[in-house]
C-alpha cells in the first residue's frame, strides 16, 4: 500500500506553485478546547540543530541524518478532543481552500464514515516541494505538512527509528545533558 | 459497599501514588546542566602583600578566562539542550505523520474490502 | 492553583524558566514514578525512568500548550518506556495469572495491609499490558477509552482486559486465607 502511495506520489502532477504555507490560525482556538494537541514548528535552521547531536557511530543515527537533511520545514498541528462535534466541517474547510489552488494536487482521499484522510503533494517554481496531510477524526483533527522530497519511506523509517520517544540510539554521546549520569540505587525491600 | 467496590477500593490502595525520594526535581535539573566549574584561586601567602598588583593581574586574567571557559560551556549545554529539544520535536512529528500514513492505509484497506 | 497560574508554569517552563520546570516536575513527579514503580517494581529503575521521562519532557515542551496536555504527554510516554523497558528485563518473570501460587495466607496483622502487599505480587507478575490497564484504572483513575487513548489499544481491548484481570486477582486474593 505504500508503495502504491509513494507511485501516486511520483505521477502526481508537476504543475509550478506558489506559496506553501498555510495558515492554521483558524485552528487556535482548540488549544483551549482539546484534552491533548502537539504543535510542532521546524525551519530549516532547527532541523539543522537538530542533526547536530546524531551520532554517526550508529546506522540508525546516520540513516536520521540523512532524511532530516533533506526536509526543508516540518509543521504539526494536532488536536484529540475528549467528545465528538468539537469541530465543525467549517474548521476543516478553513484549511482545506488554501490546499486546491494551483502547485496543490490531491493524491490520495479517504472517506470512511465519520473519518476523512486527504495528502496533497505541493510542488514550487523552484523544484522544491512536499507533502501535506489533513485528517479529520470523530474526536481528532489533524494537519501535517512536511516541505521536502515526498519520500514516505524515508518518513516511515525515521518514524519507526524514533519510535516511542527513544532517541537514546541516536544520540551522539558529546557534551550531552541527557545521558544517564545517575547510578541506581540498590534494590530496596519494597515499600510497605 | 459491595464487594466489588471493596475491591476496586483495594486496588486503589494498592496502586496508590508514592513519592520518589527526596530531592528527584534537583537530580533531574542536575542532569540538565553540568557541575559549575570553580575558579581557582590564589594562595595567600605573607608575601602576598608585596605582590599583590602581579598576583591581582594574574588573577584577574584567570578567572577571566576562567569565567570565558564557563560561559564557552554554559553556551554549549544550551545548545545542545536546544538540539536535543528540537529532535524531539521532529520524533514526535514523525510519530503523527505515520499514524495518519497508517490511518488512511487501514482506511483504504477496510473500503476495499466492502467493495 | 487556579487554571491560568498553571498554565503560566507551562508556558514559562517551556521558554526555559528552570524554576517553572522543577515545579512541574513536583506536580507530576508522584503519577510518573509511581507507574514506573508499580510497572517495573524496582526503585532504582522507576527512579532512573522516571529521571528520563522528565528530560525527554523538557525537549517536547514547546510543543505543549497546558498542563492536561503535560499529564496526558507523561502518562503516555511513561507507560510506553515501562513496557519497552519491562519486555527488555528478563530477570522479572513473566507469570501468568493462573502460575502464581498462593501462600498460606496466615496472618495475625492487618489483614487489608497483607492484601495489598498480595495484590502488589500479583499485579508485578502480570503481562506488562495488562498491568499497565491497571495501572492507568486504578493509579490513575481514568476511564477505558482514556486508557486507550493513552495504551494505543481499541477500547475493546481494554474493556475487555481490565474484565479478565480482575477476574484473576478476584479469584487469586479468594484463596489467600488470612487468619486474624
Amino acid at each position: 500500500m505504500r508503495k502504491a502511495i509513494g507511485l501516486c506520489v511520483l505521477a502526481a502532477a508537476t504543475v509550478f506553485g506558489q506559496n506553501q504555507n498555510i495558515d492554521l490560525s483558524a485552528w487556535d482556538k482548540f488549544a483551549s478546547k482539546a484534552k491533548e494537541s502537539s504543535v510542532v514548528t521546524l525551519t530549516p535552521e532547527t532541523l539543522g540543530l537538530a542533526t547536530s547531536v546524531l551520532t554517526d557511530d550508529s546506522g540508525d543515527g546516520k540513516q536520521l541524518k540523512d532524511v532530516i537533511a533533506k526536509l526543508k520545514g516540518v509543521t504539526i498541528r494536532t488536536y484529540e478532543f475528549a467528545e465528538k462535534g468539537a469541530y465543525t466541517k467549517a474548521d476543516v474547510e478553513a484549511v482545506r481552500k488554501q490546499l486546491g489552488g494551483p502547485g496543490w494536487t490531491k493524491f490520495m482521499e479517504v472517506k470512511d464514515g465519520e473519518e476523512q484522510v486527504e495528502m496533497w503533494l505541493h510542488k514550487s517554481a523552484n523544484g522544491s516541494g512536499g507533502l501535506t496531510i489533513l485528517a479529520a477524526e470523530p474526536r481528532q483533527l489533524t494537519f501535517v505538512q512536511i516541505d521536502g522530497p515526498p519520500d514516505l519511506a524515508s518518513l516511515m523509517r525515521a518514524s519507526k527509528l524514533l519510535k516511542g520517544g527513544g532517541l537514546d540510539g541516536v544520540l551522539s554521546d558529546k557534551g550531552s545533558p541527557s545521558k544517564k549520569k545517575s547510578s541506581r540505587d540498590e534494590d530496596n525491600e519494597e515499600d510497605n | 459497599m459491595n464487594e466489588f467496590q471493596r475491591e476496586e477500593e483495594l486496588l486503589r490502595q494498592g496502586l496508590r501514588r508514592r513519592e520518589p525520594r527526596d530531592g528527584f526535581a534537583n537530580r533531574v535539573l542536575a542532569r540538565l546542566d553540568e557541575p559549575k566549574r570553580s575558579a581557582p584561586v590564589a594562595q595567600a601567602s605573607w608575601w602576598s602583600w608585596i605582590m599583590a598588583p602581579a598576583m591581582a593581574a594574574v588573577l584577574i586574567a584567570v578567572l577571566g578566562l576562567g569565567a570565558l571557559q564557563y560561559q564557552r560551556v554554559g553556551r554549549e549545554r544550551q545548545q545542545r539542550a536546544k538540539a536535543e529539544q528540537a529532535l524531539g520535536q521532529f520524533a514526535r512529528a514523525m510519530e503523527i505523520t505515520a499514524s495518519k500514513l497508517e490511518l488512511a492505509q487501514t482506511r483504504v484497506f477496510r473500503t476495499r474490502g466492502q467493495q | 492553583m487556579a487554571d491560568e497560574q498553571v498554565g503560566d508554569v507551562t508556558a514559562k517552563a517551556a521558554s526555559g524558566d528552570r524554576d517553572a520546570f522543577a515545579a512541574l516536575i513536583r506536580r507530576n513527579q508522584a503519577m510518573v514514578y509511581s507507574l514506573a514503580w508499580h510497572s517495573l517494581g524496582d526503585e532504582g529503575l522507576a527512579e532512573e525512568l522516571s529521571q528520563d521521562v522528565f528530560l525527554e519532557l523538557h525537549r517536547a515542551l514547546p510543543g505543549l500548550e497546558s498542563e492536561a496536555h503535560v499529564t496526558n504527554w507523561l502518562r503516555r510516554v511513561t507507560m510506553h518506556r515501562c513496557i519497552d523497558q519491562a519486555r527488555r528485563r528478563k530477570s522479572r518473570p513473566q507469570v501468568a495469572l493462573d502460575d502464581v501460587s498462593e501462600p498460606a495466607a496466615e496472618s495475625a496483622g492487618n489483614p487489608d495491609f497483607y492484601l495489598r502487599s498480595r495484590l502488589q505480587t500479583l499485579i508485578g507478575s502480570m503481562p506488562e499490558r495488562a498491568r499497565s490497564v491497571l495501572l492507568l484504572r486504578y493509579q490513575e483513575d481514568m476511564e477505558p477509552t482514556e486508557i486507550a487513548g493513552v495504551l494505543g489499544l481499541p477500547v475493546n481491548t481494554v474493556k475487555s482486559q481490565l474484565h479478565r484481570s480482575l477476574a484473576m486477582l478476584r479469584d487469586k486474593l479468594q484463596r489467600t486465607r488470612v487468619t486474624a
